[in-house]
C-alpha cells in the first residue's frame, strides 16, 4: 500500500497553532541579522533596555551622583568601606558610609592608577610612582622601604668588657597601630676595634620614609664582614639543636619568630648555646626612631637575636 | 613599536637618486639610478658601504631628467620568485625628446645591457608611467605617455626595439593602474573619463580596448584611484562617492598606493584652509587620518605587500623630513626618526623592506648628497590589527602575596613580578621587579583565572603556571586573539571576557572564542582612536564595557551583557551613559561609576528621562494577517503615566506609529493595519522617567 502523504498542504490544513507570541527580553541577538530568523524574544535592536525584572523589560535609569567637585575620574578601587578614586593626579579616598572625602596623595602623573589591597593596605601605581596607603590613617609612604644607604659609625666609649673586632650595622623598622611590622636589609657596615671598652653607636635620627619607625641595631662579633649568608649557615647547622631546644618550631617558623618578635629571647638564646659555631649579626638593641645615639656594653646576653636575611630581590627565574 | 637608524651612508656629492630597487638575491643591496659628471649612472650599493657604479647609461649633458618612471623586477617567474635578472626600465627626458631605455642588468657579473634605441618620441609633456606584465614568458614593460591634455599613448617594450601598442585621445591622462589581472586603469581628470584595457594572460600581445568608463564623471580634483570590482573607485574632491568621512576643507591630495584590500588606500591629502598635508588611509571606506600635519609632504610606503600588514611609513617635511611609522589601523602614529638634518631640498625617494629593517633612499642636498639610511622596525611582521594602547600605566595583580604587574610605559612586552610574601618589601624603585619577556608582544592583559595568571596580547594567551618561580610554568594556550586593553577585560566565572573589533570573546583558560558578536547596534561606532579609554566591568551578573563612540573622546556609551542564563543565553542591550572608569562591588551589589566632570555616582537610581528603543524580530505571518487572522497586537505593559509608541513594520516598511498610555500594569490591544503583508514586526520607543516595563509575552491575535 502506498504511503500517503500526510503533510499539509495548505496553511488551513495545518495543525492551528496558538498566536503568535511577542517577547521582548533575550535581548540582541548579534549572530543573527536576518530578522525572520530571530528567535522569539531575541531583539534586532535594543537602545537603554534593563534586564533586571525576569520575564519583564524596563528602561534603564540615570545615575545617581554620590560625591562631585572632583576632575576626570580616571581610577576607581574600593576595598570594605573604602573607595579610592584617581582624579587628576590625586588619589582621594570616600569613606563609604559617610561619603566623607580625604585627598591622600596629590602627586601622581595623572594617567589611570592602577591599584589593589593587602591587609590594611591600599597599593597603588599609575606605572611611575608607588604609593602605599595605610587605610585605617590614610597615612600614604612608599610600597617598600629602602635599605638604609649608610654605615653607623662608632667610637670607643667608657671602660667595658668586650675586646676585638666587631662590626656595627642598623635596618629600618616600620611598625603600624594594628601591629603589622617590617624590617629592612642591613645598612652597609662599620668596623670598630675594641679593647674592653663600651662602643658608642651614631647613626641616622631621621628615616627616609614616614613609614619608618624605629631602627634596630645589629652588632656581629667575627672580625669579618658578615654576610647574612654565614648567619644562615650557622642557623641552619643549628637547626636540629633548635629543634630540640623549642619542641615543634620548625626552621621557618623560627626563624620568622625571631626576625618578628623582641621577646622570644628563650628561644633565640639557644642558638648561642655554642658561640664557637653561631656567627652572623645579632641585635643589641631597638631605637626609636629620632634619637642618634646609643652607647652599647657589649656582652655575651646581647648576642641573642640575629639578622633579617636578604630577601633576595633580584633572583631570576625565566632571565631577564 | 619604535625606528631607529641602524646607520647611514652618504654619497658626498651625490645628486638626487632615482628608482631604488633592492637586489631579489640580496636585500642589503639596492640598485639606484644617479647622475655623476652629467651621466646617469646606475650604481650597486651594498649595506654597509660598498657603492658601485655598474654602468654609464648615457649622457644627458644638459637635460633635465624628467622622469626615471619606475623600476621593475622581473615576476615572469612563478609563486613570486625574482628571476635572477633585474630589468630596468628608463624613461629620460632629454631636451624635448623623451627617450624610453630598456636595461638588462644580469646580477650575476653586474653586465648591463641597454636596448637601443629603446623608444624615443618627441612632443611629449606629460607624464610616464610603466606597468610590467605579470606571470607572462616575455617580460615587458608597458609605458604610458601622456602628452598634452588630449592624447595619449601605451607602448610595450621587450628586450627589443618596443613598438606603440594604442594610441587615444583622452583628455590629460593623469593616471594609470595595473592590477595582477594585467588589467590596466587610466583615468583622465579634466575630460571626467576613465579607461581600462585588458592584457591577455601572457601579456603579450596587448590584447585590450581602451575603453571609456561609462557612466561616472571624475571631478578635475581627482587624485587618486584603484580598481575595485568591475569599476574604478576614487578619491577625489567634492564628489558624492567620496569615502565616508571626507572634510570638504581637504579638497585634494596627492601621491597613493592601493593598500591591501580593494577598499584600502593610503594617500596624502591638503588642507586648502592651512595648506597642510596629511596622511591618510582609507580602511573600507572610512577615511582615517594617520599622520601629523606638514607644510610638504613627499612620499607614502607601506610594508611589504602582504594585504594582512597594516603598517605604513611615510615621510613628511621640508627642512628636517621624518620618516614616521604608522599604524594603519587603528591610526596611530607610533614613531617618528629624522632622516636627515641638514641641508635643503630633501627628497625621500623610495623605501624598501626587507626582514625587519627599512631602507630609505633619499636626497639630502648639496650639503648631505644622496643618503642611504638603514632603520630597523621591531614590528615589520605580518599580523592582526594592532590598535594602540598607549596609556594604560602598570596594570596591577596580587596573586599569591606576590605582585605582577605589565604595562609600564616602555616595558610593554614584559611581565614583572616582585618578591613574595609580602608587597611591603618590594624594593622602593622598579628596578626590584623581576621580568619575563614574552616574544615581542606587547601585553595587553593580567588577570589570575582558574588559580593560573594569564597574560594576554593581542594574539592569545600565555599561563602561568605554578605557585613561585621555582617551579613556574609558562604555556601558550590555544587562543589566537587577546585583549585590546587590560581594562576591557574582565574575569567571570565563564571565563574572561573582552572585547575586540568584532564583538565579544570568551576565554575559557585554554582557548577563546568570539561568543557575542559585534552587530548592526552594537559596538558599531566604537571611536577606535580613543579606545584606550574604555573599560569593562562584572557586576555579578552583567558584563559592562563602557567605550567611546562616534568622535566622542570620553566613553559615553555602555554595552550590557546579562549572564544570567549563562554564555549561551548572552542577553544585550546599549545605553547612553557617559563613564570614564568604574568598579564593581560585588559584596554590595554596587556598581560606582566616574565621569569626566568629576562626578563620583552610583549605577541608575536616578528617575530622568531616557529614550528606549527596541526592535522586534518579523513574524511571519503567511498571509494570515491579510485573512483577517491578526488584526491586533495584545500588549502587557505598565507605562506609569508614560505613551509608548509602537511602530508596525510590516514587509520591511514602517507604517504609522500608534500610541498607548496607562498607569498601571494594563492588558490590552492594539489594532494592526490593514494589508496583504508577509511578515510583521515592531519597534517601539518611548523617552520617559517612569518605570516602565515590558511583560512577557505580547500576542498577535
Amino acid at each position: 500500500m502506498a504511503i500517503q502523504d500526510q503533510r499539509p498542504k495548505t496553511p488551513a490544513q495545518r495543525k492551528p497553532q496558538g498566536p503568535p507570541e511577542i517577547n521582548f527580553t533575550k535581548g540582541i541577538n548579534t549572530f543573527q541579522t536576518n530578522r525572520l530568523l530571530l528567535d522569539p524574544g531575541e531583539a534586532a535592536t535594543l537602545l537603554n533596555a534593563d534586564f533586571d525584572q525576569i520575564g519583564a523589560l524596563g528602561i534603564t535609569q540615570a545615575n545617581t551622583v554620590i560625591a562631585s567637585g572632583m576632575g576626570r575620574i580616571h581610577s576607581m578601587f574600593k576595598t570594605g568601606d573604602h573607595l579610592f578614586v584617581g582624579e587628576g593626579t590625586n588619589l582621594v579616598h570616600f569613606d563609604v558610609a559617610t561619603m566623607v572625602k580625604t585627598v591622600v596623595y596629590s602627586a601622581f602623573n595623572g594617567d589611570d592608577i592602577s591599584m589593589f589591597a593587602y591587609e590594611n593596605f591600599l597599593y597603588a601605581t599609575e606605572g611611575v610612582t608607588k604609593k602605599k596607603v595605610y587605610i585605617p590613617t590614610l597615612a600614604v609612604t612608599e610600597w617598600g622601604i629602602e635599605n638604609p644607604q649608610t654605615a653607623p659609625a662608632g667610637a670607643l666609649g667608657a671602660t667595658g668588657l668586650p675586646s676585638g673586632t666587631y662590626s656595627l650595622y642598623y635596618t629600618y623598622v616600620a611598625k603600624y597601630p594594628d601591629g603589622t611590622e617590617y624590617e629592612t636589609d642591613l645598612s652597609p657596615v662599620y668596623p670598630l676595634i675594641v679593647d674592653h671598652t663600651k662602643i658608642l653607636w651614631t647613626y641616622p635620627a631621621t628615616a627616609p620614609d614616614a613609614q619608618i619607625t624605629h631602627l634596630r641595631l645589629y652588632r656581629d662579633k667575627s672580625g669579618v664582614t658578615a654576610t647574612l649568608a654565614q648567619a644562615r649557615t650557622a642557623i641552619e647547622a643549628k637547626q636540629t639543636a633548635l629543634e630540640q631546644a623549642a619542641g615543634s618550631l620548625k626552621f621557618g617558623n623560627l626563624f620568622q619568630t625571631i626576625i618578628r618578635s623582641q621577646t622570644n629571647k628563650a628561644v633565640a638564646q639557644n642558638m648561642v648555646a655554642d658561640p664557637d659555631v653561631i656567627v652572623g649579626p645579632f641585635l643589641v638593641d631597638e631605637i626609636d626612631l629620632g634619637t642618634a645615639e646609643y652607647t652599647d656594653n657589649v656582652s655575651d646576653e646581647d648576642l641573642v637575636q640575629a639578622a633579617p636575611f636578604s630577601r633576595e630581590r633580584y633572583r631570576p627565574i625565566f632571565g631577564a | 613599536m619604535s625606528l631607529s637608524i641602524v646607520g647611514r651612508y652618504n654619497i658626498a656629492g651625490g645628486a638626487r637618486p632615482y628608482g631604488p630597487v633592492q637586489d631579489p638575491n640580496d636585500l642589503d643591496s639596492m640598485y639606484f639610478i644617479m647622475s655623476y659628471g652629467g651621466d646617469y649612472w646606475l650604481y650597486k650599493f651594498t649595506w654597509p658601504s660598498t657603492l658601485v657604479q655598474v654602468v654609464n647609461l648615457g649622457a644627458y649633458i644638459n637635460s633635465h631628467t624628467f622622469n626615471v618612471a619606475a623600476i621593475a623586477n622581473d615576476y615572469s617567474t612563478v609563486l613570486g620568485e625574482l628571476s635572477a635578472d633585474l630589468h630596468y626600465c628608463i624613461a629620460i627626458k632629454k631636451a624635448s625628446t623623451t627617450e624610453i631605455k630598456m636595461v638588462d642588468v644580469n646580477l650575476s657579473d653586474n653586465s648591463v645591457t641597454v636596448y637601443a634605441p629603446g623608444y624615443t618620441s618627441s612632443g611629449f609633456s606629460g607624464r610616464t608611467y610603466v606597468g610590467y606584465t605579470v606571470g607572462g614568458t616575455y617580460f615587458y614593460t608597458y609605458f604610458f605617455v601622456a602628452g598634452g591634455y588630449y592624447y595619449w599613448e601605451m607602448k610595450r617594450l621587450g628586450l627589443d626595439s618596443g613598438s606603440s601598442l594604442t594610441a587615444n585621445n583622452l583628455f590629460g591622462l593623469r593616471s594609470v593602474y595595473w592590477t595582477d589581472d594585467n588589467e590596466f586603469f587610466g583615468y583622465a581628470g579634466e575630460s571626467w573619463r576613465s579607461m581600462s584595457l585588458l592584457l591577455e594572460a601572457s601579456g603579450n600581445p596587448l590584447n585590450g580596448t581602451p575603453m571609456i568608463a561609462p557612466g561616472e564623471a571624475w571631478g578635475k580634483y581627482s587624485v587618486t584611484m584603484w580598481p575595485y570590482s568591475d569599476h574604478l573607485d576614487g578619491v577625489y574632491g567634492d564628489y558624492p562617492q567620496i569615502p565616508k568621512g571626507w572634510d570638504d576643507n581637504w579638497q585634494y591630495g596627492f601621491g597613493s598606493g592601493g593598500y591591501g584590500g580593494l577598499r584600502d588606500l593610503l594617500f596624502y591629502r591638503k588642507n586648502v584652509v592651512t595648506l597642510q598635508y596629511q596622511a591618510i588611509a582609507v580602511i573600507e571606506d572610512e577615511v582615517v587620518a594617520v599622520g601629523a600635519a606638514s607644510t610638504q609632504a613627499f612620499d607614502i610606503w607601506q610594508t611589504g605587500d602582504d594585504a594582512s600588514l597594516r603598517r605604513m611609513f611615510f615621510s613628511f617635511g621640508s627642512t628636517e623630513p621624518k620618516v614616521y611609522s604608522s599604524l594603519v589601523w587603528p591610526p596611530a602614529v607610533d614613531s617618528s626618526i629624522a632622516v636627515d638634518t641638514g641641508g635643503v631640498n630633501h627628497h625621500i625617494t623610495s623605501l624598501h623592506t626587507a626582514d625587519e629593517y627599512v631602507y630609505v633612499v633619499h636626497f639630502g642636498g648639496t650639503d648631505q648628497g644622496t643618503c642611504i639610511t638603514k632603520l630597523m622596525e621591531s614590528e615589520l611582521v605580518a599580523g592582526e590589527a594592532e590598535p594602540s594602547i598607549g596609556g594604560i600605566g602598570a596594570r596591577l595583580l596580587f596573586k599569591d602575596k606576590r605582585v605582577f604587574f605589565i604595562g609600564v610605559p616602555n616595558y610593554g612586552k614584559y611581565l614583572w613580578w616582585g618578591q613574595p610574601l609580602e608587597p611591603q618589601a618590594l624594593d622602593v624603585g622598579w628596578d626590584g621587579f623581576n621580568t619575563t619577556v614574552f616574544d615581542d608582544e606587547d601585553n595587553t592583559s593580567l588577570n589570575a583565572l582558574d588559580d593560573n595568571i594569564y597574560i594576554g596580547s593581542q594574539k592569545g594567551f600565555i599561563r602561568l603556571r605554578g605557585k613561585s618561580p621555582d617551579s613556574w610554568v609558562l604555556d601558550q594556550t590555544l587562543a589566537t586573539t587577546g585583549p585590546l586593553s587590560d581594562k576591557t577585560s574582565s574575569v567571570t566565572p565563564f571565563g574572561l571576557i573582552y572585547p575586540r573589533e568584532n564583538g565579544l570573546w570568551l576565554f575559557n583558560g585554554f582557548t577563546s572564542v568570539l561568543f557575542f558578536e559585534k552587530g548592526k547596534n552594537l559596538l558599531s561606532n566604537v571611536n577606535w582612536d580613543e579606545y584606550a579609554r574604555a573599560f569593562s566591568l562584572w557586576d555579578g551578573r552583567y558584563y559592562r564595557l563602557y567605550y567611546p563612540s562616534g568622535t566622542a573622546v570620553e566613553n559615553d556609551r555602555e554595552l550590557v551583557v546579562d549572564l544570567i542564563g549563562g554564555i549561551e543565553n548572552a542577553r544585550g542591550t546599549e545605553g547612553d551613559r557617559a563613564a570614564t572608569f568604574g568598579f564593581a562591588d560585588l559584596t554590595t551589589n554596587t556598581v560606582y561609576l566616574g565621569d569626566a566632570s568629576g562626578n563620583l555616582m552610583t549605577l541608575g537610581g536616578t528617575a530622568a528621562a531616557r529614550t528606549f528603543s527596541l526592535t522586534t524580530k518579523e513574524y511571519p505571518t503567511n498571509g494570515l494577517l491579510a485573512a483577517g487572522s491578526f488584526s491586533a497586537l495584545h500588549y502587557d505593559i505598565d507605562l506609569a503615566g508614560a505613551t509608548l509608541s509602537i511602530i508596525p513594520i510590516c514587509d520591511g516598511v514602517e507604517k504609522a506609529a500608534k500610541t498607548i498610555t496607562n498607569t498601571t500594569r494594563t492588558r490590552s490591544k492594539v489594532s494592526l493595519p490593514d494589508g496583504n503583508y508577509y511578515r510583521v514586526g515592531f519597534r517601539f520607543e518611548i523617552t520617559t522617567a517612569a518605570a516602565v516595563k515590558f511583560y512577557d509575552p505580547w500576542y498577535l491575535v
